[in-house]
């Protein structure tokens, strides 16, 4: 057991390099650029490469191509960036292709305020590509989690075939924490690998698990990856059943096996009567304002959700039977919010704590909303 | 104990450095928890810099400081942004470049030095962060004067190491005045 | 001795390509190409883009790879960086290449990877109905120009040069024998290698420009095109003609050989 006193993005780096990662492409950009500088720095030590690319498109492109070579491959962004990744972030689904972004979120739209934090783009991870998909995404709220959520993503994506995001923040980035490391390396999920006879594999064939065997470009097995509809082959086509069993497999391929992701933990009393909901870097605000609250007699929990895409709908609706009301803290005008009703379907009230002024929601501002709860 | 602490000045202190050797000092020496932030990009590199520092004997929930137990000031503008959120504790200042006109709370008390000036003397005034951190550590009595002695060596090597350890050093002398 | 039979996924023939199309003149080359040098095909990725020509992937048997709209060259960065030994050739049209994935081109060239970028040149978008592209002619009729293009043209072999490509060429399909010497070359240059292939698009551009049917257009194109020495000692005419041959050869560190050496 090995401490740290990391920044976010360096526990981000470390993470991927704990996880296998050896490849990262990236274009500088505030306040995610010091993943990119320690990866310069890390990647070379490990027979890694680290390449700096044109812009974030060409960036995704080329760690898709990178993990297509069957390396472990990574790119690290905020807001600009992460909109021109949408194009090939929806290629790395329809293609599956394992890759990891990490997203460190900053006041936007559009140029915003580039070195403060935000977490306004939890529905841009879900639905900023086109087309019909599920999207995997993770949220840490501490450094400890950059490290742990990571590696976890990296897991994910091979499990999946699929790109997995990790959300952080202007704020949690650049947040120095200790952070304990194992001595043992982390478990390792690795993509299925072809077996048999070259001449029968067939590239988008779905295994037990409705993951197909990846093979590597280079491989005796050929490999075929295409953004277009495809058949098992690789082929590209048209026809409408082709087309209905992809996206249906690319669906339930996730939505399967959501169990596997992390989980929302819980804080708080037993029986508690105000439930505050939060991700990221907020997470803190609302367990300082439930303990606070709880101090004062108050029963407030506070449920950290780990994983926002596929979106915990199930907890969510079991919590919202048994708490008279839902607090939803987050750093925007009420985009996960939504979603939480959709969960909770009437069984309770919710209403937010929003910020979304570039600053830190505090335990204070929490505080005042669940007094009128 | 949670004690919050901002490191307030300009770019070109030191203050990021001195905030993550405040919080390393404190938190792996000890087995306290720390956590630091500082601001960032073009804030850094001249114009109003400041870092932070939360030290406490319990896992740190909020990160972030909201009421300064300790305020250093080496900037105008550094001072007047935070000595409204004190309620108590101490300011330390330089009294060359902070007029503390308006004070914080009847609690709180208040130390000058020409801590800039004394670290030009030394050779540059990057020297003024691990000279204030000396005066702090002598001051407060929240970390112990070998911890710091031992992360600075830890973290700052080269050639600037042994005037580093000279600033801290006479700013520790300077606190226990 | 491979053949180029060995290259081609017969069981996907035909092709989808219109009849007088010069991509499929490419394909040949290509497996002809390949099979002189006798590259195994799971040595080899197909890397292509969007628009007719990326449906190259569906015919070879090699790996293949078909991206983004113009973006190939990024995605082949990132495969020849993890896997080295294996030759990536990048298939992208003019729209492709030129457009929407000219800064990947200028970037991928001045990093000089070790890829082959052949650019099947048919004037114009074929796939979505005969728009024009960057390489378009001035003054040619196409869908989105019927009074005749008002911008530009440029030419992307200089391009490839002054951004740092190793080994830049062009030829037509109406030069068969050169293409597949010239994608020879390309193929086994360490660096990054150019190879643009002025090809007929009777469908949209040829009737467009009423440049006749399919074989009439591969004699307009040879009467359009002359060679590089020729065309070097001309003067003034040189609009009205686009040349032919191996503008630059030259050798200089790859990309992957400066990441080693810097890391």
């Amino acid at each position: 057991m090995a401490t740290f006193f990391w920044q976010g993005n360096e526990a981000c780096a470390y993470g991927a390099m704990a996880a296998g990662a050896r490849f990262f492409a990236g274009y500088p950009i505030s306040p995610s650029s010091e993943i990119a500088e320690l990866c310069s720095r890390l990647l070379p030590e490990r027979e890694g490469i680290y390449v700096q690319m044109e812009d974030e498109i060409a960036s995704l492109a080329a760690v898709i191509g990178a993990s297509v070579g069957g390396m472990r491959a990574f790119t690290a962004t905020s807001g600009p960036g992460f909109s021109l990744m949408q194009e090939n972030l929806g290629f790395a689904v329809m293609a599956e292709v394992p890759c990891v972004i990490i997203h460190a979120q900053r006041f936007g739209p559009a140029t915003g305020i580039a070195t403060a934090p935000a977490q306004a783009d939890v529905m841009q991870a879900r639905w900023g590509t086109h087309g019909d998909y599920q999207m995997l995404v993770l949220s840490p709220s501490s450094v400890q989690e950059c490290y742990d959520l990571t590696v976890a993503a990296f897991n994910l994506a091979e499990r999946f075939r699929s790109p997995v995001i990790l959300l952080t923040d202007a704020a949690l980035a650049h947040l120095r924490e200790t952070v304990t490391v194992s001595d043992t390396p982390p478990p390792r999920h690795c993509r299925p690998q072809p077996e048999g006879d070259s001449a029968l594999y067939r590239p988008y064939a779905p295994g037990p698990d409705l993951i197909p065997a990846m093979a590597a470009f280079g491989d005796c097995y050929i490999q075929r990856v295409t953004g277009l509809v495809h058949d098992e082959q690789g082929y590209s086509s048209s026809a409408p059943a082709v087309a209905a069993g992809l996206v249906r497999r690319l669906q339930e391929k996730i939505l399967l096996y959501q169990d596997e992701l992390p989980s929302p933990v819980y804080t708080g009393p037993e029986e508690p009567e105000i439930l505050l909901v939060s991700y990221g870097i907020s997470v803190r605000a609302a367990q300082a304002a439930a303990q606070r609250a709880q101090a004062w007699g108050h029963r407030v929990g506070c449920l950290r959700l780990r994983a926002l895409w596929p979106f915990p709908e199930a907890v969510i609706g079991d919590w919202a039977r048994r708490v008279r009301a839902v607090l939803v803290v987050e750093m925007n005008y009420g985009q996960l919010r939504r979603e939480v009703e959709l969960a909770v379907a009437g069984r309770c009230r919710v209403s937010g704590v929003n910020r979304y002024d570039a600053e830190v929601v505090t335990s204070g501002e929490i505080l005042a909303a669940l007094t009128k709860s | 104990m949670y004690w919050q602490v901002v490191l307030s000045g300009n770019g070109g202190h030191g203050l990021g450095l001195a905030g993550e050797l405040l919080a390393r000092a404190a938190g792996l020496q000890r087995g306290l928890y720390a956590v630091q932030t500082q601001s960032y990009g073009a804030r850094a590199r001249g114009g109003c810099s400041q870092s932070t520092v939360i030290i406490s004997s319990q896992e740190i929930l909020y990160p972030f400081v909201e009421q300064p137990d300790l305020l250093l000031a080496l900037s105008q503008r550094g001072y007047e942004r935070n000595y409204p959120l004190m309620r108590g504790g101490l300011v330390v200042y330089d009294q060359e470049a902070v007029r503390v006109g308006t004070r914080g709370g009847q609690a709180v008390e208040y130390k000058g030095y020409n801590l800039l000036r004394a670290a030009r003397e030394i050779g540059d005034e990057i020297f003024v962060s691990v000279l204030s951190l000396g005066i702090i550590t002598a001051l407060t009595g929240k970390i112990g004067p070998e911890d710091m002695e031992e992360i600075l060596r830890e973290r700052i090597s080269g050639p600037r190491q042994e005037q580093n350890l000279a600033a801290y050093h006479q700013g520790l002398a300077t606190g226990k005045v | 001795m491979a053949s180029y039979r060995d290259y081609l996924a017969w069981e996907r023939l035909p092709h989808l390509w219109c009849a007088g199309c010069g991509h499929g003149v490419i394909l040949k080359a290509l497996t002809l190409a390949l099979a002189a040098l006798e590259v195994p095909p799971d040595k080899v990725v197909v890397a292509s883009g969007i628009g007719c020509s990326g449906r190259i992937g569906d015919y070879v048997t090699t790996h293949r790879f078909q991206g983004t709209h113009g973006r190939t060259l990024a995605f082949a960065t990132g495969i020849h960086l993890a896997r080295p030994e294996v030759k990536v050739i990048c298939v992208m049209g003019d729209g492709d290449a030129a457009a929407i994935g000219g800064n990947h081109l200028i970037h991928a060239a001045r990093r000089n990877v070790d890829l082959t970028a052949i650019v099947p040149n048919n004037l114009n978008y074929g796939m979505t109905g005969g728009q024009f592209s960057p390489l378009t002619p001035p003054a040619s009729i196409s869908s989105t120009s019927r009074q005749g293009k008002a911008e530009p043209a440029f030419d992307i072999c200089h391009l490839a040069v002054v951004a740092g490509a190793s080994y830049v060429a062009r030829t037509t399909v109406y030069h068969v024998t050169e293409m597949q010497k010239f994608l020879q070359e390309a193929i086994l240059k360490k660096g990054f290698s150019l190879l643009e292939v002025l090809t007929p698009c009777p469908t949209y551009y040829g009737r467009y420009n009423a440049l006749g049917e399919a074989a009439q257009m591969l004699e307009w194109l040879n009467r359009s095109v002359i060679p590089l020495a020729r065309y070097r000692q001309m003067s003034g005419d040189e609009a009205r003609y686009w040349w032919r041959g191996r503008l630059v050869d030259r050798e200089a560190p790859d990309f992957l050989s400066r990441l080693k050496g810097a890391g």
